[in-house]
């Protein structure tokens, strides 16, 4: 244990540092960018893997993939994520570190594959600062500054269960809340009469929603595929929800800042689809997922966002991990991961799609009974300078904690 | 496996330190400027009264003011306006004196009078005369006005004498007996008539008007002084110098009739009231810059020297009873350009675009209106397009 406590040293550490935060102004459009993987250990392989059934990782994309829980467990982790965002004239490096939140498993009942499972986790992300220099006649040069903040998070408690021949089900209550702070200055010139002015719209969410899945049976017996250790298609589906935001707009001004509430206004997040395939062959877990989510339905206080179109992504990941350990060797029970995927974004903008590649790669190193500390990385590049646009050069790097623990042994007579 | 992953391992780290190590970007940048519609930016829109035909209002009021504060004292008439002025002075004699007084050993040789002048109304050239006159009864420097003056009582002869006027000194003698009448008092009240001090009254051919400088709480060398040269013949000749510890200057005038126009007249107390109909203005915005501007009617003003050439505004709370909203303590200063008075009164505007204030109007007075006796005669709003009082507003909206 005493070699890991240097990376669990690092997890508590890498949040309290300070990086320069920002981000792509794309996350100013709808709710911001989206996260579909807390952990390192889906990130190392394309970030989705909605058909692998874990015993000892909580999946929080498919609540069908608890249901082989064995140990009561506790994940929790940090991303860090840099950006370098290009223009057709300049470019900038952001950073900005997360906390991934937590999900706690508890298996319930091993022989119909109950578990309950509860978390935090971030949802959405909206970060971004730009600054613009302008001028006219009447007031002279001025600079205008456009920031943003926050983002979503979901709260979720569910269930697994397993089906008879050997079919698993899923589901979730979530609960989205978070704040998303716009703001907008202007600053004249020093000698300027016109004097500065500033604007902060909040939107504090709430809202319901609920994710449903089902992970099928074996289907290497099915189809008598003898090379094939396990073959599972996944499905998962997450509720159109209409978030409500209680709205604030701040502004101010030489008489100070003046608060006005501008009532509740509703966000309807439209319905999240996904189907997965997972394909165990020998040592090797193979994942390939499909994403797909109607964001030209979302809408804002019933109003469509023109740059947000449908969202869709393909992932494809491999996880070598050995299946039979011949020994007790440490470095037999190292995981390695490498997966890629392809995204097209939700953004729309200046009449071009927003696409993302991206590679990963990732390790998880044991530190006791079903326990990892998982490491991830990503190189994704976003977007295209044409037409105006931006083009970014994303990292990612995910450490995260996965605990497993034997709670709640009954005592026999 | 052990040295796949030591390498694999490594090249993760190093890959990883690389980029924690990159320099990051504290501030704003252009980058991703381009994306921002002109749509979506914040916008400096202008509001001007003059085009937008926001309805207006304006007229002249009195109101009480207390020229007791006043730090001058103003002495003279014209076409509209007299004032006048009362002194009073309280005599401190030293021990030697106050024997030599008793004993009747002492007289008051010459008496007079210094009083520069700090402010003129009116052509130099015209006439400017006084008398000077003993009062007989008390009175006090804090609710005094023309009316207690009409019942004040005061000797009719004219205790001044020699009065030479220039532009920027009057000076006179005082009869002697009435200075020595002051000594004997302070000196034992059994001895002589108490001292109620002096008035000033300007004489009917006067056509313009001086001030003076008030009482000060510290000693100040501009103050009316009063010389009284005593002497004890073949002994000895010494002059004593005594300030006024108690003065106010009281102003009469013609009634002003302004159906529309604001007249702004010093000492009288003549204000004015003006109002904008700003409902045309939208919600939520930042005002970045309000001016207020009003123009001078020169042919109907008087003004003196110094100029009255500030404007105090403040926020009423009710137009009627022209009361002041709860910050009254803060104003804004329209100052003088030519014939036109201009300032900004953004905060005024942003309480009440924000709803924090209603909005009953502005009241206007002339920043000098306890020491001068100017009257400012500003076009109201049935004048003409170009002469009405005019507020440009330049506000900030988020889009």
């Amino acid at each position: 244990m005493k070699k890991f406590r240097k990376y669990i040293l690092l997890l508590i550490i890498l949040p309290n540092i300070i990086f320069a935060s920002g981000g792509s102004i794309y996350s100013r459009f709808g709710l911001g960018d989206f996260y579909y993987s807390y952990s390192a250990r889906r990130m190392g392989m394309g970030e989705l893997g909605i058909a692998s059934i874990d015993y000892d990782y909580l999946n929080f994309l498919n609540p069908a993939s608890w249901s082989k829980l064995r140990l009561t467990r506790v994940e929790t982790g940090i991303i860090y994520n840099g950006n370098n965002i290009s223009s057709n004239s300049s470019s900038v490096y952001y950073s900005q570190t997360i906390f991934t939140g937590f999900m706690l498993g508890f298996p319930i009942d091993h022989q119909y594959g109950i578990s309950l499972t509860a978390g935090l986790l971030p949802f959405s992300n909206v970060d971004y600062d730009v600054m613009t220099e302008e001028n006219n006649d009447l007031t002279g040069s001025y600079k205008l500054t456009y920031s943003g903040k926050g983002g979503l998070s979901k709260a979720f408690i569910g269930l697994s269960y397993k089906l008879p021949f050997n079919f698993a089900i899923g589901a979730s209550l979530d609960y989205y809340l978070g704040k998303i702070i716009h703001k907008s200055s202007i600053e004249f010139n020093s000698s300027s009469t016109y004097r500065d002015g500033s604007f902060s719209d909040e939107y504090s969410y709430n809202g319901i929603g609920f994710t449903a899945g089902l992970i099928s049976s074996n289907l290497a017996q099915l189809f008598k595929l003898n090379d094939v250790k396990d073959l599972r298609i996944g499905l998962t589906y997450s509720s159109n929800s209409t978030i409500d935001a209680d709205t604030v707009n701040n502004s101010t001004t030489i008489i100070g800042t003046l608060s006005n509430s501008s009532g509740k206004i509703k966000t309807k997040l439209p319905y999240r689809f996904g189907a997965g395939l997972s394909l165990q062959l020998s040592d090797y877990l193979i994942v390939a997922d499909y994403l797909y989510q109607p964001f030209n339905q979302l809408t804002k206080d019933d109003k469509h966002i023109n740059e947000l179109k449908n969202l869709q992504k393909l992932s494809l990941g491999v996880e070598y991990r050995k299946s039979e350990l011949k020994s007790h060797s440490y470095w037999e029970q190292v995981m390695l991961r490498g997966g890629l995927s392809y995204e097209k974004t939700q953004y729309h903008i200046n009449n071009k799609s927003i696409d993302m590649i991206a590679v990963y790669t990732g390790f998880s190193l044991p530190i006791g009974l079903e326990s990892t500390i998982d490491f991830a990385f990503q190189f994704g590049k976003r977007g295209t300078t044409a037409n105006n646009l931006l083009k970014e050069n994303i990292y990612k790097f995910s450490i995260t904690l996965s605990l497993g623990e034997i709670w709640f042994i009954r005592q026999e007579r | 496996m052990k040295k796949f992953f030591v390498i694999y391992k490594q090249i993760f780290l190093f890959i990883i330190l690389t980029i924690f190590l990159a320099a990051c970007n504290n501030d704003p940048t252009s980058v991703g400027s381009e994306l921002l519609q002109d749509a979506n930016k914040i916008k400096l829109n202008e509001f001007n009264t003059q085009k937008e035909n926001v309805r207006l209002s304006s007229n002249t009021f009195k109101k009480k003011i207390t020229l007791g504060v006043s730090d001058k004292l103003i002495l003279g008439k014209n076409s509209y306006v007299e004032s006048y002025i009362l002194l009073s002075f309280q005599i401190y004699l030293a021990d030697s004196l106050i024997t030599k007084i008793k004993d009747n050993k002492l007289k008051v040789a010459e008496t007079w009078m210094d009083m520069k002048v700090k402010y003129s109304l009116g052509d130099k050239n015209l006439p400017f005369d006084f008398t000077v006159h003993q009062v007989r009864k008390q009175w006090g420097s804090d609710a005094f006005n023309y009316d207690s003056l009409k019942i004040l009582n005061y000797d009719a002869n004219d205790v001044s004498y020699s009065r030479s006027i220039t532009d920027t000194l009057v000076k006179f003698n005082l009869v002697p007996n009435t200075v020595f009448e002051w000594l004997k008092y302070s000196v034992d009240s059994t001895l002589a008539p108490k001292n109620y001090g002096l008035l000033f009254k300007p004489t009917s051919a006067t056509q313009r008007l001086l001030g003076f400088k008030g009482y000060q709480l510290k000693n100040d060398p501009d103050v009316p002084t009063l010389y009284i040269v005593l002497e004890q013949p073949s002994v000895f000749k010494d002059t004593i110098l005594v300030s006024p510890y108690m003065d106010i200057h009281v102003v009469n005038g013609t009634e002003i009739y302004s159906p529309n126009d604001i007249v702004l007249e010093g000492g009288m107390g003549y204000k004015g009231y003006l109002f904008f109909d700003l409902s045309m203005l939208p919600s939520n915005i930042i005002i970045s810059k309000a001016t207020l501007e009003l123009s001078v009617d020169s042919l109907k003003s008087f003004d003196g020297t110094p100029s009255s050439d500030s404007i105090v505004v403040k926020v009423l709370k009710d137009s009627v009873s022209k009361s002041y909203t709860s910050d009254s303590t803060y104003y804004a200063i329209l100052s003088r350009s030519g014939n036109v008075f201009s300032g900004d009164i953004s905060w005024m505007v942003q309480k009440w675009v924000s709803g924090k204030e209603e909005n009953h109007g502005l009241e206007l007075s002339l920043a000098d209106e306890k020491s001068s006796v100017a009257r400012i005669w500003i076009y109201g709003s049935k004048q003409s397009e170009a002469l009405r009082p005019r507020l440009k507003i330049y506000y900030l909206k988020n889009n």
